[in-house]
């Protein structure tokens, strides 16, 4: 068992590390942050530099944690223009595969993911947006919440009803490309988050939108499956983004504490504290290297995905409040009350920890229930 | 003063809080406690509530005051600050000073406000500041200023022989982008030659160490304030939720963390009842206890909201930035844990 990584996945650790210093300043990082701007310049010079490469998803693992490190909020917003892409990869037809996803490949276009609904996010069979069927297209009436880039993205990948749900309320989902500029299809940006401000939200509202029946992705009844599997290989990367966050605010904590009296450097409580984040980010770091070794390799496994995803985003709201904790003023006032509000959000988009140990649980006494 | 008495006291805070805070909440975080809602707060005699009656206070009972404190926190923990800030800072100080009864009375009817500069044992001296007085005027810079927009400053000098001053004008501050108590902000403030008011000549760290221990309860019931007002947003909220099919309260992780944190937030509430017999060390442990649950509380109430619970508009995130502020804030360098480690060992201990 070797726990290094490949050199050349070290290597584009090292450059995107050097990209994100570089690049996302703190001033750049607080302006984006007060003033709720989807840093669309960064987005590109990161896509220009190599930083997210598909070609690998080892690459893309580590260019998250690394950006997420240096600034959360840049970081999430300068890699999920591709969200929900893995969909389409694995499902979709040639055509979409052609028609959409070469665009966001090639940093030409931004996508979305909308899954969750006003009335709920966890609960996704519960959905309610409806998909009706006329001739060679599908009308969709209903709302999204919560989308990430829905007032910027040019398509999304949706989740709606296009039957009604037999005995299993999960039949009867189907996934599809829903273009943003369809008629009758609006986006109100949320504003006013407690953090991840650089990243787009809206509430998406669809009346009478029309889609080609050609933009649906898969097979019509199989979304929730399609759905599920995309959360799993996605919380992989959420994983990332907990590590990622919380390494950043041991840094940030441990660069303040050098600046400070020396009788406080030397107190165990401090120095326990330290080690206790650096422990939690350690465990983190094992446990979604794992799960993303198992998922690379096709063989993936969904309790250790969901244990990394839980784990990771705990991991990072409990090293968020220590170094607040351990460094006070400097810290709330400074760049970690950011990575404070940004932790957060982790426990709760694509999945909250609830739905994480309700996955693991269930996975675990899935032979007892059968 | 009769349980009674005391709770009319306390719910005339609360529909005051419910009229007058509750719909300014979203613009009190956005651009601070605004001079008119001071002069709101003032006028209904809440503000110099442990002022002497000539200073323009009613001189209540600690054990309501602190009560009616964690009233106004349960709807902004920035205006129970201010207050908090008022009658234990401002009001020992001015009211010992000659001179200081003019604009304590001008602070209890809500004219004017008192900011004050926060220190930190943990920070070297000039990260803290550079304050001097130089031929009878202020010179110099404090880094971390409580409420920098208010009409004075309280601060203690940084050189020799450290006095407590107070400005007798507003002073320019940067303010930096903070993450709690946004209606009171903190600022860094540059004093070019300000005038002020000698309060205390010499030793003032110690004396201001004094003060903000006199701190310990109101930090005690502001943070209980925000645990039981986040964690009653997550009990509601629970009540009209579902999921699968099912209310949230229904789900034994969400009934059973919330009644928890409800349970040990009355249970806190009982003790900051009789919080007036209190030594050091149960004092100590109270204001320890209620910090920390106010962050859980607040944690779970955004959990409990879910996505929304991330929004402003659900009101529960304010807390969660609020709770974490107090904590940084007032529990500088573990003192609070040191404090009672003395108290209980009764010599020197837990210091390495
Ligand atoms: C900034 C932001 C960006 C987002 N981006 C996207 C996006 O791009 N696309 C998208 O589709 N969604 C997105 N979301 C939505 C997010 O995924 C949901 O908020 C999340 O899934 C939770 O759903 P909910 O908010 O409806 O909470 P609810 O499902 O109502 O849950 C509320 C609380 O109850 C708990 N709970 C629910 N059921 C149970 C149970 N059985 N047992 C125990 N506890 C339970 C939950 O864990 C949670 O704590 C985003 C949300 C935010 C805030």
């Amino acid at each position: 068992m070797d726990f290094d990584l490949p050199e050349d996945i070290a290597q584009h650790r090292e450059k995107v590390r050097e990209f994100a210093l570089k690049e996302f300043t703190p001033e750049l990082a607080r302006k984006h942050d007060i003033e709720e701007k989807f840093p669309d310049s960064l987005r590109k010079a990161a896509f220009d530099n190599g930083i997210v490469d598909f070609s690998s998803p080892w690459k893309s693992l580590v260019a998250i944690e690394e950006l997420c490190r240096v600034d959360p909020g840049l970081g999430i917003s300068v890699t999920v223009p591709y969200f929900g892409a893995e969909t389409i990869m694995l499902f979709g037809s040639d055509l979409l595969k052609e028609k959409y996803l070469a665009r966001v490949n090639a940093g030409k276009a931004i996508m979305g993911l909308a899954v969750t609904e006003p009335g709920g996010g966890s609960d996704v069979a519960g959905l309610k947006t409806e998909a009706k069927k006329v001739d060679d297209r599908y009308i969709l009436n209903g709302s999204k919440m919560f989308i990430t880039n829905g007032s910027i993205a040019d398509f999304f990948v949706m989740l709606v009803r296009t039957s009604k749900p037999d005995d299993k309320r999960h039949h009867g989902l189907s996934v599809m490309v829903v273009e943003s500029r369809s008629k009758g299809f609006t986006a109100n940006k949320l504003k006013g988050k407690l953090g991840v401000r650089a990243t787009d939200t809206a509430e998406l509202v669809l009346n009478n939108v029309e889609v080609p029946a050609e933009n649906l992705v898969g097979e019509e009844g199989k979304g929730f499956y399609y759905i599920m599997t995309f959360f799993n290989i996605s919380r992989i990367f959420v994983a990332a983004q907990g590590l990622g966050v919380a390494q950043g605010c041991l840094d940030r904590t441990l660069e303040i504490l050098r600046n400070r009296k020396d009788e406080y450097r030397g107190m165990e409580e401090v120095n326990f504290a330290i080690a206790e984040m650096a422990t939690r980010i350690e465990a983190s770091r094992l446990l979604t290297y794992k799960a993303a070794s198992y998922l690379f390799q096709f063989k993936p496994k969904p309790e250790i995905t969901s244990m990394a995803k839980a784990y990771a985003s705990e991991t990072a709201v409990f090293c968020a409040e220590k170094a607040l904790e351990l460094t006070g003023l400097e810290g709330i006032t400074g760049d970690l009350e950011r990575y404070f509000r940004d932790a957060k959000i982790l426990e709760i988009w694509e999945g909250t920890s609830e739905v994480e140990k309700l996955v693991i649980s269930r996975f675990l006494t899935k032979e007892e229930k059968a | 003063m009769s349980d009674d008495q005391r709770a009319m006291l306390v719910s005339a805070v609360g529909e005051f809080c419910a009229k007058t805070i509750e719909p300014a909440s979203a613009l009190i975080e956005r651009e601070g406690i605004s001079a008119d809602l001071v002069s709101k707060i003032g006028s209904q005699g809440f503000i110099g509530l442990q002022f002497s009656e000539e200073n323009g206070g009613s001189n209540i009972d600690p054990i309501t005051y602190l009560l009616m404190l964690k009233e106004f926190a349960r709807f902004s923990p920035s205006v129970a600050l201010l207050i908090a800030v008022q009658n234990r800072v401002s009001n020992p100080l001015l009211s010992a000073t000659e001179g200081g009864a003019d604009l304590l009375k001008a602070i209890s009817t809500g004219r004017r406000t008192a900011g004050v500069a926060l220190s930190s044992s943990s920070m070297k001296g000039e990260s803290i500041g550079s304050l001097s007085i130089e031929k009878g005027s202020l010179t110099g810079v404090k880094n971390y200023v409580l409420s920098p927009s208010s009409d004075c400053i309280i601060a203690v000098t940084d050189d020799k022989p450290e006095s407590i001053i107070v400005t007798k004008e507003r002073i320019e501050s940067a303010e930096y982008h903070v993450l709690g108590f946004r209606g009171l902000r903190i600022g860094k403030m540059n004093f070019d030659k300000a005038d002020y008011l000698m309060l205390q000549r010499e030793n003032g760290i110690q004396k201001m160490q004094q003060i903000w221990e006199s701190m310990d309860l109101d930090v005690a019931a502001i943070a209980l304030g925000i645990a039981d007002a986040s964690i009653q947003k997550a009990l509601d909220y629970s009540k009209v939720r579902s999921t699968f099919g099912h209310l949230l309260k229904d789900y034994q992780p969400v009934a059973f963390s919330i009644s928890s944190i409800l349970e040990e937030a009355n249970r806190l509430t009982m003790a900051l009842n009789l919080s007036g017999d209190f030594d050091l060390a149960a004092r100590k442990g109270l204001k320890i206890r209620a910090m920390d649950l106010a962050v859980k509380s607040s944690r779970q109430s955004i959990q409990t909201h879910g996505g929304y619970g991330y929004l402003q508009d659900f009101g529960v995130e304010k807390f969660y930035r609020d709770s974490a502020t107090l904590q940084a804030v007032f529990n500088d360098a573990y003192s609070d844990n040191m404090t009672l480690a003395n108290q209980v060992y009764r010599e020197k201990s837990g210091y390495m």
